[in-house]
């Protein structure tokens, strides 16, 4: 059995029949789930036909949230191919290092790179085409012809995470202009690496109290988040961070149910989803331009929440759909996936979690009240059950049988990732759907367990103060928290619609 | 419905959503799946609001006094009458087209109201007409009719339009 490189058998890992072994949260107490393959397949088309669930967060969150994504999962392989898309079982053999470092935003910006700007602390920034005029500097990012110059080739995969990845990099250049003011002594390396750790300590807080508290049970972000205590996971830093297989193959992967049918990127342009993968490097620009055209330019008003900008007069502002079991991606490019031919993403998805024997949702949920009880109920997170209604998505006067209608089995033996996303369909809060209390546990328990794994990381080091936090959260007056919007205001020193930008000769 | 009918009924009363719409329905859609059509049609559903959506009428009924007009160079007296609006106070669950029918302000026009034009995105606007029906049950129906306009041909310079009507429902509440 060849063992993951970097990692001991102290850990909970649980360990594939092919070898590979994964970090689990449930310390191989919880019974693998096995499932048809057919019965899957049936699934993951019925998931593509459901209904939208309506909204929730604002629609930046789900961009934001793929992009933590690829940060967690960046691949650190020596001489790993950039061209690789997904994790097969194979590329899990090596060490899948899942800080949140913002990886895929520094890994290769080493000075003299095309990603550093000449002889400077600063990143470098591209420039958005105007088709009759001028470009805009500054707002695209920097590319060798068509190929983004940056530290992970997926962030340049869609419109909306390629324009977020410019907002990090404009992050970066306010830092170098804050401490090179504080401290004009610092050489352009360390001015450097003082800029990126503030970068990414400011992503970290962002994460846990301003994207964890839109996606996450009430409950759960304030016992797990807010006030730092766990149930699963409370690992020493001096094991290799690595994210939690329920995380990854299933609990993490609710953002798919969030992607809208179309979104207003500013005043004049609105794209549908296939257009976000056209207008960007690896879609060539839908054959019409050479680097982002400026039209396309994301106004971050429609994204999120800027709670002292006026929004009237700007069109309708961007939600992302509710968490639901409703899945409707199809993956274009198919060629690396562990089922090559499978391009539906809920399907994938079924299978991916089979694949790594993940414990069905009921299981799991047994194992927690069976073994953590008190401890849930001392932290008031109310896991119980789901029933068979609410895993059909059945309600008074529209009755969906999701499951029932693929295979009865699946309603006391459900796939955990489908669980998850049942899960959310259960509650509101303040108006908006958010994960149930099994799926924001897993959820809350990975990302707080890997920055307590990284000496680095927010829980031991804290930030500069440049940047004043402005997110309320209810229940807790007097206090306001650090979220995106308020690094895109310290990026751009002000917001307004891009598209204004456009000089026409 | 007379016209009192009409505005008393709908001010005097809260409305709830049960997350009824045609759009929801594939019975009322004349498109088939693999229709492009479709596709547009559906893109547009989460502008409709879910069950757990309920609705407060805020009215205002305005005076607007006799007044004359050149009528081929006669004077015409136009008489006095009473514009009756409404706005909506929408709470409970979100959804995509909140913001813009909060926004709204509707119009009686005889046994029914037409809002403002809502504008969603360049390319993406939408009116509101609401009429009040009784349902078999003796229960009363608000129905909203929302009438699109897409431009579905993004070339520049182009006015391809599709338009569509769907139906939405609230029910008196409680």
């Amino acid at each position: 059995m060849e063992l993951v490189r970097g990692l001991n058998e102290k850990g909970q890992f649980k360990t594939l029949p092919d070898g590979v072994k994964l970090y689990t949260l449930f310390n191989n107490k919880v019974p693998q789930a096995d499932f048809d393959v057919t019965d899957l397949r049936k699934l993951g088309a019925a998931m593509r036909d459901l209904q939208a669930s309506n909204v929730s967060a604002m629609a930046g969150y789900t961009y934001l949230g793929q992009f933590l994504a690829h940060d967690l999962s960046r691949l650190r392989i020596e001489g790993h191919n950039k061209t690789v898309k997904s994790f097969t079982t194979d590329i899990l053999r090596s060490d899948v290092s899942s800080v949140l470092d913002l990886s895929s935003v520094y890994d290769g910006a080493i000075a003299g790179s095309l990603m550093r700007k000449t002889g400077s602390a600063f990143m470098a920034l591209g420039d958005a085409q105007v088709s009759d005029g001028p470009d805009i500097v500054g707002y695209d990012l920097p590319r060798n012809g068509l190929r983004a110059c940056i530290g992970d080739d997926r962030n340049d995969e869609n419109l909306i995470v390629s324009q977020l990845h410019v907002q990090f990099l404009k992050l970066h250049n306010f830092f170098v202009r804050e401490i090179s003011h504080d401290s004009p002594e610092l050489g352009t390396e360390l001015l450097f690496e003082a800029a990126r750790e503030q970068v990414i300590l400011h992503y970290q807080e962002v994460i846990l109290h301003d994207f964890l508290y839109e996606i996450l049970h009430p409950a759960v972000w304030k016992a797990i988040i807010l006030e730092n205590k766990h149930i699963l996971w409370d690992p020493d830093p001096s094991e290799p961070a690595v994210l939690p297989v329920e995380y990854s193959a299933a609990a993490g992967r609710f953002g798919h149910a969030m992607v809208q049918n179309n979104y207003n990127l500013n005043a004049v342009t609105s794209v549908s989803v296939s257009e976000l993968f056209e207008m960007t490097g690896e879609g060539r620009f839908g054959g019409k331009y050479q680097r982002m055209p400026a039209t396309h330019l994301v106004d971050w008003r429609l994204f999120f929440d800027f709670p002292k900008h006026n929004t009237r007069g700007l069109p309708t502002r961007n939600k992302a759909l509710r968490i639901s079991p409703r899945v409707r991606v199809d993956l274009i490019n198919t060629q690396s996936l562990p089922v090559p031919e499978e391009s539906n993403l809920a399907t994938r998805n079924l299978l991916r979690g089979l694949q790594m024997r993940l414990s069905s949702g009921q299981a799991t949920v047994n194992h927690l009240l069976n073994n953590y009880q008190a401890r849930l109920l001392e932290l008031e997170i109310p896991i119980c059950l789901l029933n068979r209604d609410q895993l059909n998505l059945n309600k008074p006067g529209f009755s969906q049988h999701v499951l029932d209608s693929c295979s009865p089995a699946l309603s006391t033996h459900t796939p955990l990732w489908y669980y998850v996303l049942a899960e959310a369909c259960v509650e509101t809060f303040e108006g908006i759907g958010k994960l149930g209390p099994l799926g924001s546990l897993i959820v809350a328990e990975s990302i707080r367990g890997l920055l307590q794994l990284d000496r680095d990381s927010i829980m031991y080091k804290t930030r500069r103060q440049d940047i004043a936090p402005s997110k309320n959260i209810a229940n807790l007056p007097g206090r306001k928290f650090l979220q995106m919007s308020d690094l895109l205001l310290a990026a751009n020193n002000s917001i307004s619609d891009p598209t204004s930008f456009i000089i026409r000769q | 419905m007379s016209v009192n009918d009409f505005w008393m009924d709908i001010q005097n009363s809260e409305w709830h959503s049960v997350g009824g719409s045609t759009v929801r329905n594939k019975q009322f859609n004349p498109f088939s799946d693999d229709d492009w059509r479709a596709g547009l049609v559906r893109d547009n559903e989460p502008y409709y609001p879910p069950s757990g959506v309920h609705i407060k009428i805020k009215s205002q009924e305005e005076t607007r006094g006799e007044y004359s007009v050149d009528h081929h160079g006669k004077p015409e007296q136009v008489p006095a009458t009473k514009l009756r609006t409404f706005t909506l106070e929408i709470s409970g669950d979100d959804f995509l087209g909140k913001e813009a029918l909060s926004a709204a302000r509707f119009l009686v026009v005889g046994d029914h109201a037409i809002s403002s034009p809502l504008t969603l995105s360049s390319t993406k606007s939408v009116v509101v007409l609401v009429r009040l029906y009784t349902a078999s049950d003796g229960k009363q129906v608000m129905v909203n009719e929302l009438i699109w306009s897409v431009q579905y041909d993004k070339t520049p310079g182009s006015t391809k339009t599709f338009y569509d009507i769907q139906k939405w429902f609230c029910c008196r509440y409680p």
